[in-house]
């Protein structure tokens, strides 16, 4: 009886589609240059393209799980303790994955180092199940995480390749830079981090101001 | 004396050197989110100081009793049970910290309601943010790994999280007198709001990128010289 | 509202079971994949050691394989050679033994930590079986400024390490010229004096710590094996 009466609101199943979420998550919603979510990675892990994408993968299998996970209990959750049952949930596939990554892919272990972890602290996730995984059904559900995973990973992309091309001549540990051009050392260390990030974010502000610049000539 | 120098190391390199928003990129949400005043700045810093410094002290005690490898509560009812070898329960130990960080800014949310209602107001909804906000647990991971590996004790643990807390205040507050000043510049559309905060912070950690090679030189000076080290003769004068 | 004491076990049953559930699935993995990840660690290192025993000639091309406390070289000419490793401690620092299966000890590995410019740096270094000569180094982890104290990890100043003598303390000189008329020194890395000079503050320091113990143990067995040539090259 106590359960019915502080049962959630019937989940919103009548909210955007799946694909809608998908699209969202990939380009207008993209966590990193329009929700400015999850950036302690972004500027962390960034330093070359491989500890970047392994770190995408490790967010995105503990987003995707999450998120899915959240949705099957949805009608379970009470309103006052549902941030515990989100956080309890990403711990244990944080916790997975890392155990994971330590097990199989040791040297990126090693080099991704105490971010792993934080991805229990990234905001994207506990966003991403608060707005889609405790409303909606878990297909959409397991679309918004992917949508949101292939943002996440366009947006980790970009800040690792500028940094990686610039400050290490590489990409992906393979030389792309003739060795005359100088490397730009600060790249890969924290201030160019910072530079990079704020330099990506005002182009892609400049770009979604372009139609309004155009209305107003 | 040797305890004095570590502790004065660990927290020259917690504020400073590896400075927690500057260097580690942790905490940056709120440094960019509540920059913008002097007054709001310095009150999240020492509030993220103060949960900090909780959080810390519980995770070390839940570490070093519970959670490492051989630790004495879990041991003993490992024993009791007649389990061969030491108790582990290290895999456990994510889920571990953030219900005490949950906790702990519970705990410090009742504790500025109670005592300091305006300043509960003023802070809103960023108070219960915290338990989001990676600095708190990434010092409880310095923690955990320093204690598993029987580095540090009681002391060392501490001393991380206030001074980690105390270098995150320093670098918000004076993000924030620099974004008070930015608000009366002429900053182009594009670079509005994030992007400008974000390169005032490249700047920042362009500056604290300074104190490298502060932590060495400590510790030679700190360390007594070891008696049997051979003298190392460098026929080179230093030109860093 | 109900009363809250009734309510706690309604309200909260979700967490305790899902808490029931999830600690179960940590346990199992944790059980599953902790001895892979320690084998992980140890192999890291493991896994260094013949190329600071033997000669950059013999592993030309081989594939090193890590099994246990064997290490397998299979060079390029399709001979195997096996290693055996002996784990001890020395001094304070950790020791590696490498010794043809069954002969004597061919090579020494010790670990060294010590201050560098930005943070500590551990290292790995090589002497040889008669415990005259260096015979290799390999930084295992550091912080030091990258492209310039992170040259370190990098073959150009390895290779000043491999068969210096471990008689008497390394010295760093600026000019190649130096570098190359004695052997003993090494050539410091542009703009990082102070990162090159940490590496052979902590050799010099690791040599003359573990040197003397391990000729006295080398001593001692020697009398009571007459004949025994160790694997000095």
């Amino acid at each position: 009886m106590a359960v019915a009466e502080l049962e959630l609101p019937a989940a919103v199943d009548d909210g955007p589609t799946a694909a809608e979420r998908f699209i969202a998550g990939i380009v207008p919603e993209n966590p990193t240059f329009r929700q400015l979510l999850g950036m302690c990675p972004t500027l962390a892990v960034t330093a070359a393209m491989k500890p970047a994408l392994t770190m995408v993968a490790a967010t995105a299998f503990v987003l995707i799980s999450a998120n899915v996970m959240v949705s099957l209990i949805r009608h379970l959750l009470k309103p006052h303790l549902r941030i515990l049952v989100f956080t309890l949930t990403i711990a244990t596939f944080v916790t997975i994955a890392d155990r994971l990554l330590a097990a199989y892919l040791y040297p990126m272990s090693v080099a991704l180092g105490p971010y792993v972890p934080l991805i229990i602290v990234n905001c994207i996730i506990i966003a991403r199940c608060e707005v889609c995984g405790s409303k909606q059904g878990p297909f959409t559900a397991f679309a918004d995480a992917v949508g949101n995973s292939l943002g996440f990973l366009i947006g980790l992309g970009s800040v690792a390749t500028v940094r990686e091309i610039l400050g290490m001549g590489t990409w992906f540990g393979l030389p792309v830079l003739p060795a005359v051009v100088p490397r730009w050392v600060i790249m890969v260390m924290p201030p160019g981090a910072f530079i990079a990030l704020a330099l990506l974010l005002a182009l892609v502000n400049w770009y979604q101001a372009r139609p309004k610049r155009r209305a107003e000539v | 004396m040797e305890l004095f120098a570590n502790l004065l190391l660990i927290a020259i390199g917690a504020a400073l050197i590896n400075n927690f928003v500057l260097s580690y990129f942790v905490g940056i949400c709120p440094f960019l989110g509540v920059s913008r005043k002097l007054d709001t700045a310095l009150g999240m810093g020492l509030a993220v100081t103060f949960v900090i410094t909780v959080a810390g002290f519980l995770s070390w005690t839940l570490t070093e009793f519970v959670l490492r490898p051989g630790a004495p509560l879990a041991n003993a009812v490992w024993h009791a049970v007649g389990g061969p070898g030491d108790a582990d329960l290290s895999v456990l130990a994510y889920i571990a910290y953030i219900f005490v960080i949950a906790a702990s800014v519970q705990f410090v949310e009742m504790y500025v309601k109670k005592f300091f209602p305006p300043l509960y107001k003023s802070f809103g909804v960023f108070l219960p943010l915290i338990t989001t906000n990676c600095a708190i647990l990434f010092a409880c991971l310095l923690i955990m790994k320093e204690v598993v590996g029987g580095n540090w004790g009681l002391a060392e643990s501490l001393t991380l999280p206030i001074f980690g807390g105390l270098g995150f205040t320093l670098a918000i507050v004076l993000m924030a007198g620099i974004r008070v000043e930015l608000d009366l510049a002429d900053v182009p559309r594009p670079l509005r709001g994030a992007p400008i905060a974000l390169l005032t912070a490249g700047i920042l950690a362009l500056a604290f990128l300074g104190f490298t090679g502060m932590g060495a030189n400590l510790k030679q000076a700190l360390t007594p010289a070891a008696a049997d080290a051979p003298a190392a003769v460098a026929s080179v004068e230093v030109d860093r | 509202m109900n009363p809250p004491r009734a309510s706690f076990f309604s309200q909260s049953w979700l967490i305790l079971l899902l808490g029931l559930l999830f600690g179960g699935a940590l346990v199992a993995v944790h059980t599953n994949l902790s001895p892979v990840i320690a084998a992980n660690q140890r192999a890291e290192t493991l896994r260094q050691l013949p190329g600071l025993v033997l000669p950059a000639a013999e592993l030309a091309g081989a594939e090193i394989t890590v099994s246990g406390d064997r290490i397998a070289v299979r060079r390029a000419s399709g001979e195997t050679l096996d290693l055996a490793v002996a784990e001890s401690e020395v001094a304070g620092h950790q020791l590696y033994t490498l010794a043809a299966a069954g002969g004597a000890p061919l090579g020494y590995v010790v670990r060294g930590i010590g201050s560098g410019y930005a943070d500590d740096i551990d290292l790995l270094v090589g002497l040889s079986g008669d415990l005259e000569r260096l015979t290799g180094l390999f930084v295992l982890s550091q912080k030091e400024t990258p492209a310039l104290g992170d040259e370190i990890t990098k073959e150009p100043f390895r290779r000043w390490f491999a068969g210096a003598p471990a008689t008497a303390p390394l010295v760093v000189v600026k000019s190649a010229a130096e570098a190359e008329s004695a052997p003993g020194r090494v050539l410091a890395l542009t703009a990082a004096t102070i990162s090159s000079r940490s590496v052979c503050d902590i050799v010099n320091a690791t040599v003359a710590a573990v040197r003397p113990q391990l000729a006295a143990a080398a001593s001692a067995a020697a009398p009571a094996e007459e004949g025994e040539t160790d694997g000095g090259r």
